[in-house]
């Protein structure tokens, strides 16, 4: 009975600390037309506390739904374009010779900042893309000698154009598995792309104004800790996780030869937290099946190697996914 | 002295006379069927002797070489020929021999030793001879080479090893594709002949029955109570409706249902909402129904399989044919 308390405890706890979503859906709505899944990613993402990869074509607002939501909250922000000549020290810092204290001091880079729009990320080469890892992974920076701890909130979202092969540099698979979730941004519809014209034609660009602090991201990140997951949504995320590593168990031997690897141990991580913040954005305080369903493409797609058998039959990853979703049993 | 040569001459007659009378009694003969042969080509030599009942004879030892050309290859054995005098008999044997060196072969007289009481004698057969010659050889067309042997006939004896042999083998194949056919199935190897499926709501009606039995809930195993409901109505509904519901989500399955109003009314389609919403609380949110609910949800479940289930058409028997009384039209 007390555990029966405790989830409607934490469901109106969830009501009380989540209406923030509302207005930070609402100010990304004023500037971002259209593209619901890309703000509930962002927003999974941001509560999860996991880095975002955002892939599309050109002109699909990728870079201006980063810059509203970091925009939307109070909170340091920084957007760095990646190019060919950037050096991991541009990204990082550096220690520079001060002549007046005569000595080397710490030059930081705008890393050290909340959010990171790290702009067409395949731009810049394998080392200033490795340099990010550590950040990434560690939530740190080391300089010289010296570690420092970079403040919470860290988010590193990361834009990329899957079109352009010439002058790019594809992200190692060690690092696109520290992105949380990779997004895919689809175009918008015809009335979207309507309001779209319209907007420009007007010349009326709203912009967000800052509806949160970044101590409320924390505060919530607490409660997306505290939502339920039963054992049966483990086991399910579990079971995805591992159908993807061995297809055949699962009567899904169309795909032994087509994934050269699955997901890893992180994978199983980044899909139950991207659920717990999937479940809390549709203010619940556990987690149900839909919740993994929702999350699973966005966090499953860059961590599935497919082999060249699959690449010759056009066979993607989410072709991969969707067919895993079909066959593993919903608990 | 007279008495005594006179005596020495009746005994040296006398003697002689026994030598004659015993060889009168005895005829020997050797025949060979042919007097010319091909080198190394096999002759038949036969050995007779024709004599009177009560004597004793030898045949000759037969070596198995004669005269260092010729070579016994088989001896038969004595036959014994009854004749139309019946105080005498023929006895005979077969020899088969062959020469390999060219030339005239002399076959020297054989002996048959013949005993009668304290007589002893002998009789020879008369010497023979037969050619053997060698391949012509055609000089013109100088050396050729050696021939290789004649293939002699197949005997069926000689083949059936053969064709055993292709049998097994032939099997073994078979039962090795047969096996690997049946492994990809996944399906054993020798299974028993499938029974007659039952209908689908004979199945899950069984299974609510046993559920009910089981007294789950009142042991305060709820989780198992619902989610042993939830599944069967899911499998029912898998079985009844070709919806894969056990891959589904509950908002999957009852969204199905909801496109497709035709395949269950409203009543029902509320029936199956409550069931899997609550089996979802139960399960994933550690909530603890009320008694009343938990009683109501399997009686839920009854009605929502009694509502759905196909009525089975039940083949009535035609009626024998009536005569067919062809109505005449009177004008």
């Amino acid at each position: 009975m007390d555990q029966t308390v405790d989830i409607r405890e934490l469901n109106e706890r969830i009501q009380r600390e989540s209406s923030f979503i509302d207005i930070i859906s609402m100010e990304m709505n004023k500037v971002i037309v259209g593209q619901k899944h890309l703000v509930e990613s962002l927003l999974i993402g941001l509560l999860s506390g996991g880095h975002i990869l955002l892939e599309g074509v050109p002109g699909l607002a990728k870079t201006l739904a980063i810059n509203t939501l970091a925009t939307s909250i109070d909170a340091k922000y920084a957007r760095i374009q990646f190019t060919p000549d950037l050096l991991p020290a541009d990204l990082l810092g550096t220690m520079i010779y001060s002549q007046k204290k005569e000595e080397f001091v710490v030059k930081k880079g705008p890393i050290f900042t909340n959010f990171v729009l790290a702009d067409e990320i395949n731009r810049a080469p394998a080392k200033v893309q490795s340099a990010l890892l550590e950040a990434m992974q560690e939530r740190q920076i080391t300089i010289g000698d010296t570690t420092y701890k970079l403040q919470e909130p860290f988010l590193v979202m990361a834009t990329q154009n899957p079109i352009e092969q010439e002058g790019t540099y594809p992200l190692p698979e060690a690092q696109v598995d520290r992105f949380m979730l990779k997004v895919v941004i689809k175009y918008p519809s015809k009335e979207e792309e309507k309001l779209i014209i319209m907007q420009n034609l007007l010349k009326t660009f709203p912009t967000a104004s800052k509806v949160m602090r970044s101590e409320d991201i924390l505060k919530a990140r607490e409660v997306v800790k505290d939502v339920y997951m039963d054992e049966k949504i483990q086991k399910y995320i579990v079971d995805i996780v591992f159908a993807t590593r061995d297809p055949k168990s699962y009567k899904l031997d169309k795909f032994v030869d087509m994934i050269t690897y699955g997901g890893s141990p992180r994978a199983s991580i980044s899909l139950a937290q991207a659920a717990k913040a999937y479940a809390f954005i549709k203010r619940r305080g556990y987690v149900i099946p839909e919740d993994v369903r929702a999350v699973c493409m966005d966090v499953m797609r860059h961590r599935i190697g497919l082999s060249y058998e699959a690449e010759a039959n056009n066979i993607t990853s989410e072709e991969i996914i969707a067919e895993i979703l079909n066959t593993v049993e919903v608990p | 002295m007279k008495l005594r040569i006179l005596y020495i001459v009746l005994l040296v007659l006398l003697s002689d006379g026994m030598h004659a009378l015993m060889a009168q009694q005895v005829t020997v003969k050797a025949s060979i069927d042919s007097t010319r042969i091909l080198i190394g080509d096999q002759l038949k030599l036969r050995l007779e002797i024709e004599k009177p009942l009560d004597l004793d004879i030898e045949f000759p030892q037969i070596p198995d070489t004669f005269s260092s050309h010729i070579e016994v290859v088989n001896r038969s054995k004595i036959d014994t020929i009854k004749l139309d005098n019946k105080d005498r008999i023929k006895l005979a044997q077969d020899l088969l021999i062959t020469s390999f060196d060219s030339g005239i072969h002399q076959i020297p007289p054989f002996y048959f030793r013949l005993k009668n009481g304290k007589m002893l004698d002998s009789a020879a057969t008369a010497a023979l001879a037969f050619k053997v010659f060698t391949m012509k050889i055609d000089t013109a067309k100088g050396p050729v080479d050696i021939k290789v042997p004649y293939s002699a006939p197949v005997s069926l004896k000689e083949i059936i090893p053969y064709i055993l042999g292709i049998i097994l083998i032939a099997a073994i194949v078979f039962f090795i594709f047969y096996y690997i056919k049946w492994k990809k199935k996944n399906v054993p190897l020798f299974a028993k002949p499938e029974k007659p499926a039952e209908p689908a709501h004979i199945i899950a009606l069984r299974e609510l029955d046993r559920i009910k039995t089981q007294k789950l809930w009142q042991q305060e195993k709820l989780k198992q109570y619902y989610s042993e409901v939830a599944d069967t109505v899911r499998i029912y509904i898998e079985r009844r409706f070709d919806v894969p519901a056990m891959e589904f989500t509950s908002a999957e399955t009852i969204g199905t249902f909801r496109q497709n109003k035709e395949m269950v009314d409203g009543s029902s389609l509320d029936q199956l909402q409550h069931i899997l919403s609550l089996a979802d609380l139960v399960k994933f949110a550690k909530y603890t129904p009320l008694p009343d609910d938990n009683n109501l949800t399997l009686m839920n479940a009854y009605f929502f399989v009694n509502q759905t289930k196909k009525e089975e058409v039940k083949s009535v028997e035609k009626p024998a044919a009536e005569p067919v009384v062809e109505e005449i039209a009177v004008q």
